[in-house]
């Protein structure tokens, strides 16, 4: 009998402690009255009976009465004329009287109901009379079995969310999530408006120029393109919900299955590309880092400017030249029974993304090399090689590591040059294709796609950011 | 005794892409078992490069001339090989850095630091290295070690830190340990604990100490031997109290003047000033009352920088303002210029609150108030040359017509400064540190103001150039009739410079007296802690200082909030 009290009590105090801290925050409080209106509502009921019962009536009138009537209204008052009257005499400057007036009446309004404010805490504090505040009106309540089952009941939505809030973590993530959220809705307003005013008519793009003014028509109404712009941007959104974004203008297959489909190709492609780039990166942007101003790194810094340079459809295409037609080494174009044609594909992808990120492992290498815990590394006796690869690589690391994943999260939106040159049946050549119709609900299925996949990335790189630097995961301990 | 490590004819120049450059010449010195031998210099001097020189730690443009010599326990250190090298450092000659912030792996567990050093000259297991690491880490002072082991670099505090550093350093036993300026970053009273450790690791274990620093207190405090640095070559060495009494070279000589002397007694001149003062007949130009600045900290809290602060300033004084970091003291001299804006509280300037000046009266109010900063390359801008640095004060507040008279104020404060015409049309960066300072002070006087906050303005400057600039300040102050705050960590130097003097405590003001006053007759513990903790470059004083007992249940008694005039105008918080 006697541990459930404590088990109870416990969880009293708990959650008394996480409503006091979150109400003092302004922007909080209002979550809580919010999610919590109902018993908010019980609450002020309450604290006005209870204001009622003790007598008193506002704390805060008493409190000015206080004020006007010991004479430090006056005292003020004539303090601050005094004072204006001494600044206008140094400075020098040109006033006139109804200006100080008002000057002064302004700066008397900020004072004074500073001071009030400041007594009317005082008073709290002090108070034993029973009149309280609303937050003490709330813990009360909270306090007691049967408040805090009413709570639970009426308002479970404002318990979710103090949980939210009271935890640094699940704070952080649900930050993210909720920016997420309007960075989606803010990509498919800008791109369905866009697309909703591009010039091109889908109706005669897809039926072409023998159609008939009815047909025309049909695929208007078909495809709701009479339907106002609102309407039609709500169903777009409505359809981000409901995972249904509609079926395609031409095929009228829905868009969502066929994002689908594509969806593993531009995977696979993007993942080998990014496990070839780090694989070559990463060492070869160490070692330049390491040797600097020799030879091999001013001929890395040439390849790596070379690489970045290169268009990858020219790329792509003198690939297929010399490895497909003059050499026949491997086949020209991607099918996916023939794993040999992933390959120039994936070296087409990578080199951008290799050379990129040699460079910046270089320069960040480099900076943490001149750091001065490396020459502590070093006094302390370690062979260079491990005082590079313990200390120097992973400090350097994190902001890189933070460049891949952004890198990635673009790629996995589907590389549309490379996939055309090598006919592979990626997401970026199916929004690129769709776009010159426009098939609009395929282009917004693509667009929203890649909206969620980058902010997906985003958020578990920073996740993966505060993992590897325990400085970032303090700052978000603390908040 | 014989030598354990001896240097001969060390020279080391560093090639840079246009010339080569000798930065030591044929110094020579030799350390004893057990002894703690000082290396003295200002910057420049070639200290830290000799002591990275031992341990060839140098970076890869440094070339050490062959007819050097270093030799350890007989071994000649510049033939090893790169191995043999390595399995000196860390075990048989260790180091300490200066800023222990950024020596340490700031993404590598501490315990996981010194495990690794401990593993790496030992044959010991993954376990018996942390539990040994946990004793060093209690020697060295540190509690709750089976947390800390755990932390990371910037979850202590910067005493913390270099008590960490030194523990990594002790770890295998060295018989030399090579601090280079170990307590410069720290503050006093931290300084002085740190100190004490080394002299008690050097009682337990007899480990000799090169300590490189530029405080003649601290060589005063620690040192057995001295060695006086200048320009790489060495000046002049010897016993300490031999060095301190009887310096033979001249330079040594000024160095050990440019000390600022806690017993000098004041002239005539301030004497009558403190006096006049006291009687009431100057009037107080800045009246601080009830002062208040809060920041938020962490999630929802805020933490009060500035605590209810109440202070007078009067005309033609320097109040001195002196803390340790984190007092508050840089946040108040901010606050008093707005910088910051107060939570609470007034400043009464000439009659009238700063805190209610609208945007427009406070740009007037920049005329009369003015600040000088810490560090002076930081804060000129690279960009500009020194005629528009102290050119733009004048332009902004229309103080000149035109472009002749522009100049001729420009060249008319340099000359003020003391720093030549033909400086007008250089880059900052073309200046060395007290230069700077000299162009940061004309700019500050370009527009006439009564009253100047100097923030820490001699803390980055080597210690003859701030006895200069302390002398340049206080004629300054006699011939343009100015009124200073001084804010400061240094005491001695504080005490030198101020007619009265405040001492700052996380957030208020605990002590404030005359300056004399003040030091010699400290009443709050506090002020005592920190006066004790200051090194006197006076070896016999510094002999007789005794290991004073952590003043805690004093300072308990002292934790009120009055500010009661405890005697006369010698105002404590109690």
């Amino acid at each position: 009998m006697v541990s459930k009290k404590n088990w109870i009590d416990r969880w009293t105090d708990n959650i008394q402690y996480h409503y006091k801290k979150a109400y003092q925050n302004k922007s909080w409080r209002m979550g809580l009255f919010i999610f919590g209106m109902l018993f908010q509502l019980i609450i002020f009921i309450s604290y006005l009976i209870r204001q009622k019962k003790s007598g008193e009536k506002n704390i805060r009138d008493k409190m000015e009465k206080q004020f006007n009537e010991s004479g430090r209204a006056e005292a003020l008052r004539s303090q601050l004329e005094n004072q204006e009257k001494q600044k206008i005499k140094f400075l020098n400057l040109n006033v006139s009287s109804s200006q100080n007036q008002r000057r002064v009446e302004k700066l008397y309004k900020e004072e004074s109901n500073r001071e009030i404010s400041e007594r009317v805490e005082a008073y709290y504090e002090n108070d034993e009379t029973g009149a309280q505040s609303y937050l003490q009106t709330t813990l009360d309540w909270l306090s007691t079995t049967g408040g805090l089952v009413l709570s639970l009941f009426l308002a479970w939505p404002m318990y979710l969310f103090l949980i939210v809030v009271s935890l640094p973590s699940l704070h952080y993530l649900i930050q993210r999530l909720l920016m997420m959220f309007f960075v989606i809705i803010g990509v498919t307003v800008i791109v369905f408006t866009l697309l909703y005013f591009s010039p091109s008519d889908p109706a005669t793009n897809i039926l072409g120029n023998q159609a008939t003014p009815e047909q025309v028509e049909n695929f208007r109404q078909l495809h709701g393109l009479n339907d106002s712009y609102f309407v039609q941007l709500g169903e777009t959104i409505k359809g981000i919900f409901t995972f249904d974004l509609g079926n395609a203008y031409a095929g009228n297959e829905r868009v969502v299955t066929t994002i689908l489909r594509r969806f593993p190709i531009t995977l696979k492609i993007t993942l080998y590309a990014l496990g070839l780039s780090v694989a070559v990166a990463l060492p070869a942007g160490i070692y330049a880092a390491v040797k600097t101003n020799t030879t091999f790194d001013q001929l890395f810094m040439l390849i790596a400017l070379l690489g970045i340079s290169i268009p990858s459809f020219w790329q792509g295409l003198i690939f297929i030249l010399t490895f497909s037609i003059n050499l026949g080494w491997l086949p020209a174009t991607y099918s996916s029974t023939n794993a040999m044609s992933l390959i120039m594909p994936t070296v087409v992808l990578g080199t951008g993304l290799m050379a990129s990120v040699a460079r910046m492992t270089r320069s960040s290498t480099l900076e943490v090399i001149n750091e001065d815990y490396i020459l502590t590394a070093r006094a302390k006796g370690l062979s260079e090689a491990k005082v590079i690869l313990r200390h120097a690589v992973p400090n350097a690391l994190i902001p890189i590591i933070t460049i891949i994943g952004l890198q990635f999260g673009g790629m996995l939106g589907g590389a549309s040059v490379t996939e055309k040159v090598f006919s592979i049946n990626g997401i970026g050549s199916y929004i690129v294709d769709k776009q010159f119709i426009p098939d609009i609900p395929s282009v917004m299925a693509g667009v929203i796609y890649i909206a969620i996949v980058l902010s997906i990335v985003n958020v578990f790189v920073d996740l993966l950011y505060s993992f590897l630097d325990p400085r970032i995961r303090s700052r978000v301990k603390n908040g | 005794m014989e030598n354990l490590l001896t240097v001969n004819n060390l020279s080391v120049s560093f090639s840079t892409e246009l010339d080569e450059q000798q930065v030591v010449s044929d110094l020579s010195f030799s350390i004893k078992k057990g002894e703690t031998l000082g290396l003295v210099g200002e910057s420049g001097s070639g200290k830290s490069v000799t002591a990275r020189s031992i341990m060839q730690l140098l970076s890869s443009n440094a070339y050490i001339h062959p007819e050097s010599s270093i030799t350890y326990e007989g071994t000649e250190l510049l033939n090893l090989t790169q191995k043999e090298l390595r399995s000196i450092r860390g075990k048989d000659i260790s180091m300490i850095f200066q800023d222990p912030m950024t020596s340490l792996n700031p993404t590598m567990s501490i315990g996981k630091q010194i495990v690794e050093i401990l593993r790496l000259h030992e044959k010991i297991s993954k376990k018996d290295a942390e539990r040994r690491t946990k004793e060093i880490m209690t020697d060295v002072g540190i509690s709750n070690v089976d947390f800390r082991f755990t932390q990371y670099a910037h979850e202590f505090s910067g005493g913390m830190r270099q008590r960490m550093m030194i523990a990594m350093a002790l770890a295998c036993s060295p018989s030399i340990i090579i601090a280079d300026e170990p307590t410069t970053a720290l503050d006093v009273t931290i300084q002085a604990q740190i100190l004490e450790l080394l002299k008690d690791i050097q009682k337990k274990y007899g480990t000799a100490i090169i300590l490189i620093t530029h405080d003649f207190g601290v060589v005063a405090n620690m040192c057995d031997r001295v060695m006086v640095m200048r320009h790489g070559e060495l000046v002049e060495s010897g016993e300490t109290t031999e060095i301190f009494e009887n310096p033979q070279h001249d330079y040594t000589k000024m160095l050990l003047n440019a000390i600022p002397n806690l017993y000098k007694d004041k002239t005539e001149k301030e004497k009558e000033k403190l006096k006049e003062i006291h009687s009431g007949e100057r009037d107080a130009l800045v009246r601080v009352s009830q002062l208040e600045k809060k920041f938020p900290y962490g999630r929802g809290e805020t933490i009060k920088a500035v605590n209810n602060l109440n202070f007078d300033i009067y005309r033609g004084e320097t109040l001195g303002l002196v803390g340790e970091s984190g007092s508050g003291k840089t946040t108040t001299g901010r606050t008093l210029l707005r910088l910051h804006e107060a939570s609470a509280g007034e400043i009464v300037y000439e009659g009238f609150d700063l805190n209610h000046l609208n945007k427009n009266e406070l740009k007037s109010m920049r005329k009369h108030i003015q600040m000088i900063f810490q560090d002076p390359y930081a804060s000129l801008n690279p960009r500009m040359k020194v005629i528009d640095l102290i050119g733009e004060a004048l332009d902004t507040h229309g103080l000149v017509k035109n472009k002749k008279e522009r100049t001729d104020r420009v060249l008319e404060l340099l000359d003020l400064v003391g720093l030549d015409a033909s400086f007008v049309e250089r880059f900052p960066h073309e200046f060395s540190g007290g230069q700077r300072q000299r162009i940061g002070i004309a700019r500050a006087l370009a527009v006439n103001p009564e009253f100047i906050v100097l923030d820490e303005p001699l803390s980055s400057l080597d210690a003859s150039i701030q006895a200069q600039i302390v002398e340049l300040l206080e004629s300054l102050q006699e011939k343009l009739k100015l009124t200073y705050l001084f804010i400061a960590h240094d005491l001695a130097m504080v005490k030198q410079i101020s007619d009265r003097v405040a001492v700052m405590h996380e957030g208020r003001i605990v002590e404030l007296a005359d300056s004399e006053e003040l030091f010699s007759n400290p009443i709050h513990p506090y002020t005592k802690k920190l006066l004790s903790a200051i090194p006197i470059p006076d070896p016999s004083i510094e002999a007789m200082k005794k290991n004073k007992k952590d003043t805690e249940e004093e300072l308990q008694n002292y934790q009120g909030t009055e500010f009661k005039e405890v005697e006369p105008h010698h105002w404590v918080s109690c």
